[in-house]
């Protein structure tokens, strides 16, 4: 195991585009962390003398129809699409493992029944469900994070329930049975330390599904809420200004596309570092 | 495929459930008034005075027989106002579909015959992109660019008024089709891609070169065909999320069909229309991915029932 | 009939340039079989594949001719290659499992060349094709033409990969190791078929093995590779007998005696195969041999012919002779050559 670790840090490195990727979103996730101490201006500051300002030297982004900086917006704004992306990817990759190994581990009944459960979250239309639970919750970070990951953990469980398969079979594994190791001991000790490659893939590539969930909720009017920015919710009124002020709708939507290219390039030089002999085959 | 339409049955009425003060609490969401008779109508159908089981019962019951509720905000039955707004939605989902999978087709095999060229590199960024892209914002600046700007395309609608000619309503399709199937252009020619070029190393490959057969069939008929097994299978598991994107593509471009009605549906909190049209979903969901399995059969006869 | 000459392939890969042949030449006569042996790395399927200009990139033909009856296979257009592979020199390949197209009935697999190469007809081809897996030997042929190749046996895959090679009756057959991947009853049964077959249709076959034991009642000739090259070549008989270079001689050493004393310790031969990226000059074998002089080590030694249908790349080829000379026709050697420096085992 050490050995596949050893060449990872050099296979990676030479995927230029994923180190990049992952050098801009250092700056970008830090950039957003800082924005009080970067945002030239407080994110709510309305100054109703400049309204509707394309993007000048004062105003980088431009100011939207209450004279707000959008710079400063997209900077907080990004906190929390951020943050959300994080927290729903977290959350839908460790259900997803849980999922995972059991049904993989255990087999039989218990792996029939989850991958039906699988079977189903696959079948129900994610966003439709998702717009109809948020209807239900606070329209505040934290528990559309949670709905956007109780619909994550799909893809992981897949991946990791192939995983365990396979490595069910392996001697090790029988060899820990052998010394009387319980089975939550040899999933977590043994089974999952060997998956941890499919599972930071899919986590990685989870955190740019995530948001643009959020940000598509957000788009529709759920989610966070004005005056909170979040990337999502500061393109709701896009359709009506965009003929006139359309730096208010290119910024925040660049915006997500950078985080989220990002991290898929980033998702995809982590996937070929850690299984170089796979250069992405079925 | 019954055991699964159940589960999602149950998974669906969960949801109901799980709403905020029961389904009952559903009717005060809207905040709005709503006609005593459909609120009578409702409790009646689920019947929420009885026990879960049997509300669940009672409402899987209604709803196979076609009875998806009366909806709050326009007292008509939910089944009468989808059935109305269905073909708007089929017609830009299947028509996206299509254009999908050509443009898939199209690109996935001429990136994977020339590896590494210009061609595939480009095809591989725009890929990249095209999966990284939040559907409402292309659709977005999409609008801004070639109908408010450009004045090429129309805005929003399935037709100008007046106006009944197939060219007209085909100007009308471009749009939403195009930014309804960019995500998975992009997705299924990358996976095509790889898979061609496994199939393309395969050693059936090589045997099939060693019998003297010309390039076209090689590539078109024998690494081709296995190279498709693994695509279609993606292709049925992106029609959920193809369904998801009409949603958003239907409000941007008000196109009238049943993911612009969710969408209103879920401003006026009403709920039986809301899940009326997700159990709507799932099920062409599963009928899709239905055909999509025979397809897989079709394809690879390893599977097939003997 | 078959006369390659020179013949060069190497892959260039970012490590480096892999000789993976380097410079060989051999005839093959109407109806003869010539065995071309060695062990994995030695270059002979890449050989085999670049008969056919089928060498898949990087690697690529690097000079040679292979002139099937007067006509340079190497030096025609694309097309006309196309025209020769299947119908005049076939192919059968190692693995039968992943050798056939999993998703087309073995009936297509098999009429596609018919059709292709002979301009038959549907019908005609079909018919052929009945005929063809009467030949090799699959029960119920008219009903299993529309089956796929997951509905039979391994031994029957390659059973039918040889029906598929022998459909245009090519004048060459080239067998790349189509035993291997079968267990031994199968090897029998498949040698068996391609003698009969040989027998009844007068091809020439190149069968390549790393297995010195099959090819002894199967060829009529042997020749030896290593390290790309050909080290030795000589009736089979007389190679068995009185093999001429040490490495053939160590190959020889290590099959496990049938008969004789016993108990007989495995003898290997030491040392390991080159990296044919970074070939030593003079005799690739020099390192792991126990004959080596200094000069072995200096000058690649040709190809030198030892009696009219024998030569050997060798050398010491005459001490090494001597040390053999066993009673002709059996194989192994009667007193052991020194070994380089190391013991039996690697």
């Amino acid at each position: 195991m050490s050995e596949r670790g050893a060449g990872f840090g050099a296979r990676l490195a030479r995927h230029r585009l994923a180190v990049v990727s992952l050098g801009v979103l250092i700056v970008l996730a830090a950039a957003c962390a800082a924005a009080p101490l970067l945002a030239p201006y407080p994110f709510d500051a309305i100054d109703l003398a400049h309204i509707r300002q394309p993007p000048s030297l004062h105003h980088l982004m431009g100011t939207d129809d209450l004279g707000r900086d959008l710079l400063t917006r997209v900077l907080y704004g990004g906190r929390v699409s951020i943050l959300i992306g994080v927290l729903a990817a977290l959350l839908g990759t460790g259900l997803g493992s849980l999922v995972g190994s059991l049904a993989g581990y255990f087999g039989g009944r218990l792996d029939n029944a989850l991958m039906r459960l699988t079977d189903v979250a696959y079948s129900i239309p994610t966003l439709p469900l998702l717009i109809v639970l948020a209807s239900y919750t606070r329209a505040t970070a934290v528990p559309m994070a949670l709905i956007i990951g109780l619909l994550s953990w799909m893809a992981t469980a897949r991946v990791v329930r192939g995983e365990v398969l396979a490595l069910r079979e392996t001697a090790f594994v029988e060899a820990a049975r052998g010394i009387g190791a319980t089975h939550g001991r040899i999933i977590v000790r043994h089974v999952l330390p060997n998956s941890v490659g499919p599972i930071v893939v899919g986590a990685t590539l989870a955190v740019g599904n995530a948001i643009i969930i959020e940000s598509s909720l957000s788009f529709l009017g759920l989610g966070v809420q004005p005056p909170t920015p979040t990337w999502g919710n500061m393109l709701m009124d896009a359709q009506s200004t965009m003929a006139t002020k359309p730096w208010l709708t290119v910024f925040p939507g660049a915006a997500i596309l950078i985080v989220v290219l990002a991290v898929n390039f980033l998702g995809d030089g982590l996937q070929d570092a850690m299984d170089p002999s796979a250069r992405r085959e079925p | 495929m019954i055991p699964l339409v159940l589960g999602i049955t149950i998974v669906l009425f969960a949801v109901i459930q799980a709403a905020p003060g029961g389904p009952e609490g559903a009717l005060l969401q809207s905040g709005r008034f709503i006609d005593p008779s459909v609120i009578e109508a409702y409790r009646h159908r689920l019947g929420v005075d009885r026990p879960v089981p049997v509300q669940y019962v009672r409402w899987l019951g209604s709803a196979l027989r076609g009875d998806l509720g009366i909806s709050f905000s326009t007292t008509r039955p939910v089944t009468e106002m989808i059935l109305e707004r269905l073909p708007a939605t089929v017609e830009l989902m299947g028509v996206s579909f299509a254009l999908a999978a050509v443009l898939a087709f199209f690109v996935g095999i001429l990136s994977a015959l020339r590896q590494y060229s210009v061609f595939d590199h480009l095809g591989t960024g725009l890929s990249f992109l095209g999966i990284a892209m939040p559907v409402f914002w292309f659709a977005l600046i999409v609008q801004l660019v070639f109908a408010v700007e450009l004045g090429w395309l129309p805005v929003s609608g399935t037709e100008t008024v007046g106006a009944t000619s197939l060219g007209d309503r085909l100007l009308h399709l471009v749009l939403p089709a195009v930014v309804l199937s960019l995500r998975y252009v992009a997705g299924w020619s990358r996976y095509l891609r790889s898979s061609l070029l496994g199939s393309l190393r395969a050693p059936y490959v090589r045997t099939a070169r060693a019998k003297g057969l010309d390039e076209v069939t090689v590539v078109g008929v024998h690494a081709l065909r296995n190279a498709l097994i693994p695509v279609v299978s993606i292709m049925a598991l992106d029609l959920s999320g193809l369904f998801s994107g009409a949603v958003i593509t239907e409000t941007v471009f008000a196109w009238p069909g049943v993911g612009r009605l969710f969408v209103q549906a879920m401003f006026a909190r009403d709920y039986p229309l809301l899940m009326g049209i997700l159990l709507l979903g799932s099920v062409m969901v599963v009928l899709f991915n239905l055909v999509a399995d025979l397809v897989y059969g079709i394809l690879d006869p390893r599977i097939r029932y003997e | 009939m078959l006369e390659v000459r020179d013949l060069a392939t190497a892959f260039h890969t970012r490590r480096g340039v892999v000789r993976a042949v380097d410079g060989i030449s051999y005839t093959l006569r109407r109806g003869e079989s010539l065995g071309l042996v060695g062990e994995s790395g030695s270059g002979k399927s890449v050989s085999a594949l670049s008969l056919l200009g089928l060498v898949p990139p990087p690697g690529r033909v690097e000079r040679g001719r292979v002139l099937l009856r007067g006509r340079d296979v190497l030096a025609m257009s694309a097309r006309a290659r196309r025209a020769v592979r299947g119908r005049d020199i076939a192919m059968v390949f190692q693995d039968p499992m992943t050798s056939l197209n999993p998703v087309l009935t073995i009936g297509r697999q098999l009429t596609e060349g018919l059709r292709r190469h002979l301009g038959m007809d549907a019908a005609g081809a079909r018919r052929r094709a009945q005929e063809l897996l009467d030949m090799v030997g699959i029960p119920g042929a008219h009903g299993r033409l529309d089956d796929y190749p997951h509905h039979f046996s391994g031994g029957q895959r390659q059973r039918i990969m040889i029906a598929m090679a022998l459909a245009c009756e090519p004048a060459v057959l080239v067998a790349d190791e189509p035993t291997t991947a079968l267990d031994v009853t199968i090897q029998a049964q498949i040698v068996r078929l391609v003698k009969e077959l040989q027998a009844r249709l007068g091809m020439a076959i190149l069968w390549i093995t790393h297995d010195l034991a099959l090819v002894a009642g199967l060829v009529d000739r042997v020749a030896v590779m290593y390290a790309g090259r050909i080290v030795e070549h000589a009736r089979v008989r007389e190679l068995y007998a009185r093999p001429r270079h040490p490495y053939t001689a160590g190959l020889l050493r290590s099959m496990p005696a049938a008969s004789g004393p016993r108990p007989r310790r495995l003898h290997s031969i030491a040392g390991q195969p080159p990296d044919l990226a970074a070939l030593p000059p003079g005799c690739p074998f020099a390192p792991r041999c126990g004959y080596a002089a200094e000069e072995c080590r200096r000058t690649r030694p040709e190809l030198t012919p030892t009696s009219p249908d024998a030569a050997v790349a060798c050398l010491r080829w005459r001490e090494v002779a001597d040390d053999v000379g066993g009673a002709a026709g059996a194989p192994g050697v009667r007193r052991p050559p020194p070994t380089a420096g190391g013991g039996e085992f690697p």
